[in-house]
């Protein structure tokens, strides 16, 4: 706020090469069992292909915000990552099974709904500024083939 | 130019330097030289109540985490696992609470 005699900012601390400064992994979603109360499964989520310069993508994970959602035939549905990708996970193994191209940052919680008889996921790809990431207003449906 | 250790020796210093600063902590871990930044702990567990048909939703999945956390979760009823996004910052709590069921 101008005038303010101090300000707050937040966001993710990057080298200079754009790369986060804590070590790997930089992103982790995991899957509880509430039975055992144990963590069953971990994955990395996001590579580094929209923040190295190069463009390089190992499995690092990436810093991310957003919130997964579960479909009833078992799927963990996420954006979130600073690559621009929504991805889809197994939620018994959390092996990742696909991802679809974003046209900016996923920082949003996925959505489902059926239309016309057809099943689409649904996110808002609008980008997050303490990410980074490219910020837009689109929205994406995706649905299987016909 | 002739090459000479030291030479040799200097490049590789300036090399890794340069590398380290520009690549981050990443560089390090890679070297195996990272510190572990994992953190010991409990973290309590708190059973999501599924919705039931003709309830309203309190929160969107059942989620009450609160969405705008770095870091939220989704609940799956068939299963009863819980999708934690463990986010971001290079340090996990590790679970380690029973439900006490």
């Amino acid at each position: 706020m101008q005038g303010a005699r101090y300000g707050m900012t937040r966001g993710v601390m990057m080298s200079p090469l754009g790369l986060p400064c804590t070590p790997p992994p930089w992103g982790v979603i995991a899957g509880i069992s509430l039975n055992m109360g144990e963590i069953v499964w971990r994955q990395t989520i996001g590579t580094s292909q929209d923040l190295a310069p190069d463009g390089l993508a190992p499995k690092t994970g990436t810093p991310n915000i957003g919130d997964p959602m579960i479909t009833s035939s078992g799927l963990v549905f996420i954006g979130a990552t600073m690559d621009d990708y929504l991805r889809a996970f197994d939620v018994s193994t959390g092996r990742e099974l696909w991802k679809g191209r974003l046209p900016a940052g996923g920082q949003a919680t996925p959505m489902s709904s059926e239309y016309d008889g057809r099943q689409y996921v649904v996110i808002l790809a609008g980008g997050h500024s303490s990410l980074g990431t490219k910020q837009r207003y689109t929205l994406v449906a995706f649905a299987l083939p016909d | 130019m002739k090459i000479t250790p030291l030479r040799t020796i200097s490049l590789a210093f300036v090399a890794f330097v340069a590398v380290s600063f520009l690549g981050g902590s990443g560089v390090w871990s890679v070297l195996g030289l990272a510190p572990d930044l994992t953190i010991e702990g409990e973290a309590p567990i708190v059973r999501p109540v599924p919705n039931g048909a003709g309830e309203a939703w309190a929160s969107y999945g059942g989620d009450k985490g609160g969405g705008a956390t770095w870091g939220s979760t989704a609940y799956d009823p068939a299963r009863n696992l819980l999708v934690v996004n463990m986010s971001s910052i290079g340090a996990f709590v590790k679970l380690t609470q029973k439900t006490g069921e």
